[in-house]
């Protein structure tokens, strides 16, 4: 009697979810690698700071507001390399895990520039996005502490690391540098000053637990011979005054962190230099590098 | 319980080997016993409603089978629709009628109430279980179908948890006779059924949930976005709610299928409809047939003039659109679709009579037909999302006298990742429609494996995690 050729017959369940259970633990490691590769090629700010092409003498960092740093106008001006390396309501720990990677892929940069108002906008959720570089001890660590379950999950499906707009960011920037990046709407001046002028007063917060990593961060890039400056960034005019802590807020950060505090929140900008009113657009971004320019910041 | 969570997954875990090994009576109590653990996981108070709808509709339907005197027989149907309307009143629309009220006296009288609106929860799926419940008495008064004598499976079909909350709404007559019987596993149609739950997953957590995040935005507050996104956000909107509903229903259905169950197909591709009539027969099928059924056409349907034909349509589509929740909202959303389908019975001959003068061809005839019927669903999609009245409208304004520009566009990544997932949808959609999946899943299993595993990983690239409520929840 003839043997069938194969001992594996797909028709059988019991063979058949073996088979199934085993595609898709495979399938999941090698699609998560090409993506890991995919991932490493990209242009993507966090693409070049992990894949070592990162190397510079001036680190940008804050959150949207930290964006509007021009990179193309500072290096230019300054003759420096510069990357930013802000994000979208990127929160202070996860700003300080990502300068600690710097301080271990690369020397010492010349200087780090902290966008601080991020430290009033405390958005935790943005960690979760950064699963894909969680081959940084630092950010592993982060996820691990805020997200426990979403790290077990990333241990069990390698793909799941990489959902999240991040990845779309890391796709479209695949080609092309993201440094020079700058809000390009035009704003609809009347509804800011509007809005300003309806908004209740409120309080900036400054969590304790952001202090003291700012400080752990300030500690660090001392000791490897760096600086770093603090920096608010231009508002809309009369936003500021809808702070009602503003001065005490600014103190207590520079007193944590025992550095100077460079304020440029109510700088004589013209209005149409905002698209709302705490962000600038391409024209006043580029005014601003030269503002920091001149005022000898970048020395 | 939602679909998905997690405990939903251990419960299923837990449910069905327990299921397989039992077999008839106890098997019964098991399904009860588990759809009731699944609904009193939300609110164990609303247990008691459930069972109390069932033991009345249950009692009522064995003395309508018993007794031969119609009035009697009459008063009794009559006090079954009362009771599953006066619970259904009272839990979902008794705030809605104070507001109502309330506002009516203030514009007519100018006098200021003191009735306060009261602090009622929603139970959840309600409104499905009740129409459920009350299709049953109905079809046992006409004598369609004899009542059912074993409590035990009256309960299950009341509360069977795979369709327990946002249906489909199956009759009596369909499922009843399925749980008299002890179905059998069946590996083939256990896969199938769980190919139709990874759809479903498919289209709530990739579709419909990355959606819901640039959706909810703009609808919030349209005044903070561009004519462009408005657009876009609205025409996101008719895929977030078509895959969380349709999603929801083939998780159902899916899901009963492995257990051994048949459900009446809920969505068949609804947005493809050339006209109203057609995308009611698409569009949750299984509420549009009850509407028809046991409302439209003893209200007379279409037989008595053209007047009393869109009187009955009218007020079918009002009632539908009340069914939907207790806001005035969705009641202009009931009366678009009332118009919309009384202007088609006028416009279609019409419509007809410009192609064939102009000679338009048959294909760009069924597409302009689609586009605007989608068009107009998207209209009347506004109203059912918006907060209130006031709010569609603002979107609308906004949407026309916003700039189109795209370099003021909010969320682009979001709003790129959201057209590419409807994109893939349609795809599939158009695919599944050419080349029936079911076959090719029936026929191979090593294909099956492939559909399978990029279904799932899919999910896990594309997904949106965050254990949303389904929206039809609410109704």
């Amino acid at each position: 009697m003839r043997q069938p050729l194969s001992i594996f017959n797909f028709k059988n369940p019991k063979c058949w979810c073996v088979l199934f259970f085993l595609v898709i633990f495979i399938g999941d490691r090698v699609i998560a690698q090409v993506l890991k590769t995919i991932v490493n090629q990209s242009q993507f700010r966090y693409s070049k700071l992990y894949g070592q092409t990162a190397q510079s003498d001036f680190l940008l960092i804050g959150n949207s507001r930290g964006l509007v740093f021009h990179q193309p106008t500072i290096a230019k001006l300054t003759k420096k390399t510069t990357i930013n390396l802000s994000y979208n309501s990127m929160p202070v720990d996860l700003a300080c895990a990502i300068m600690k990677d710097y301080f271990d892929l690369y020397p010492a940069p010349r200087c780090i520039f902290f966008e601080i108002t991020m430290l009033n906008y405390n958005n935790k959720k943005l960690i979760s996005n950064f699963m894909m570089y969680r081959s940084s001890a630092n950010i592993k660590k982060l996820v691990e502490r805020n997200f426990p379950k979403l790290n077990w999950w990333c241990n069990f499906s390698h793909i799941y690391q990489y959902n999240g707009e991040v990845l779309l960011r890391t796709l479209y920037y695949m080609f092309k540098s993201d440094q020079d990046w700058a809000l390009r709407q035009q704003a609809n001046i009347s509804q800011v000053k509007k809005n300003i002028n309806n908004m209740e007063r409120f309080r900036y917060q400054a969590k304790q637990e952001d202090l003291e990593n700012l400080r752990d961060l300030v500690k660090l890039v001392k000791s490897k011979g760096s600086d770093i400056k603090l920096i608010i960034q231009p508002l809309f005019p009369g936003f500021v005054q809808k702070i009602k802590n503003f001065n005490d807020w600014k103190q207590r950060i520079s007193k944590f962190t025992g550095l100077k505090i460079y304020d440029y929140s109510q700088i004589d900008f013209p209005d149409h230099y905002f698209v709302d009113r705490v962000h600038l657009n391409v024209s006043g971004a580029k005014a601003y590098a030269k503002l920091l320019y001149q005022d000898g910041i970048f020395k | 319980m939602l679909f998905n969570s997690t405990i939903f997954i251990i419960f299923t875990l837990i449910f069905m080997p327990i299921y397989f090994h039992l077999r008839g009576e106890d098997r019964r109590w098991w399904i009860l016993l588990c759809s009731y653990v699944f609904y009193g996981w939300w609110d164990s108070r609303f247990l008691l409603l459930i069972a109390f709808s069932t033991g009345i509709d249950f009692l009522i339907a064995r003395s309508l089978y018993e007794s031969s005197c119609s009035n009697k027989r009459r008063m009794l149907l009559i006090t079954s629709i009362c009771t599953n309307l006066a619970i259904l009143s009272f839990f979902k629309y008794c705030n809605f009628f104070i507001d109502s009220a309330s506002f009516l006296m203030i514009e007519l009288f100018g006098q200021h109430t003191n009735v306060k609106s009261l602090q009622i929860i929603l139970p959840v799926g309600i409104s499905f279980y009740t129409f459920q419940s009350m299709s049953y008495t109905i079809d046992v008064y006409k004598k369609k179908m004899s009542p059912e004598k074993n409590w035990v499976i009256f309960a299950s079909y009341i509360a069977f948890f795979p369709q327990l909350v946002a249906g489909p709404i199956v009759r009596a007559k369909q499922l009843l006779p399925q749980f008299q019987q002890d179905r059998e596993f069946n590996w083939q149609e256990f896969t199938l059924g769980f190919a139709q739950i990874l759809v479903g997953y498919f289209k709530k957590i990739v579709v419909a949930d990355s959606l819901a995040m640039v959706v909810d935005q703009i609808f919030t507050a349209p005044n903070s976005f561009n004519a462009l996104n408005i657009f876009l956000g609205i025409f996101l909107y008719s895929f977030q709610i078509y895959c969380d509903f349709s999603g929801y229903s083939d998780i159902a259905i899916g899901l009963a299928r492995m257990l051994g169950f048949h459900f009446p197909r809920n969505f068949n591709t609804p947005y493809f409809s050339k006209n109203f009539s057609e995308f009611w027969t698409r569009w949750h099928i299984s509420l549009s047939s009850w509407l028809r059924d046991y409302l439209y056409i003893p209200l007379g349907g279409n037989r008595y003039g053209v007047v009393n034909t869109c009187k009955n349509l009218m007020i079918t589509m009002l009632l539908g659109g009340l069914w939907h929740g207790a806001n005035w909202k969705f009641v202009f959303w009931g009366l678009l679709h009332g118009i919309f389908l009384i202007l088609q019975r006028f416009s279609s001959p019409i419509f007809n009579k410009c192609c064939e003068a102009i000679h338009l061809p048959k294909i760009l005839r069924l597409l302009f037909a689609i586009f605007i019927t989608y068009l107009l669903t998207c209209v009347a999609w506004v109203f059912f999302r918006s907060d209130s009245f006031s709010k569609a409208i603002n979107v609308f304004y906004y949407m026309f006298t916003g700039n189109w520009t795209f370099a003021n566009l909010k969320n682009k990544f979001p709003l790129v990742k959201g057209i590419f997932v409807v994109f893939l949808l349609l795809s599939c959609e158009i695919i599944h429609w050419k080349w029936n999946f079911t076959d090719i899943i029936v026929r191979r299993p090593f294909v099956r494996i492939l559909i399978f595993a990029v279904i799932l990983w899919s999910i896990a690239l594309l997904g949106s995690f965050n254990e949303t409520t389904f929206i039809y929840f609410q109704f």
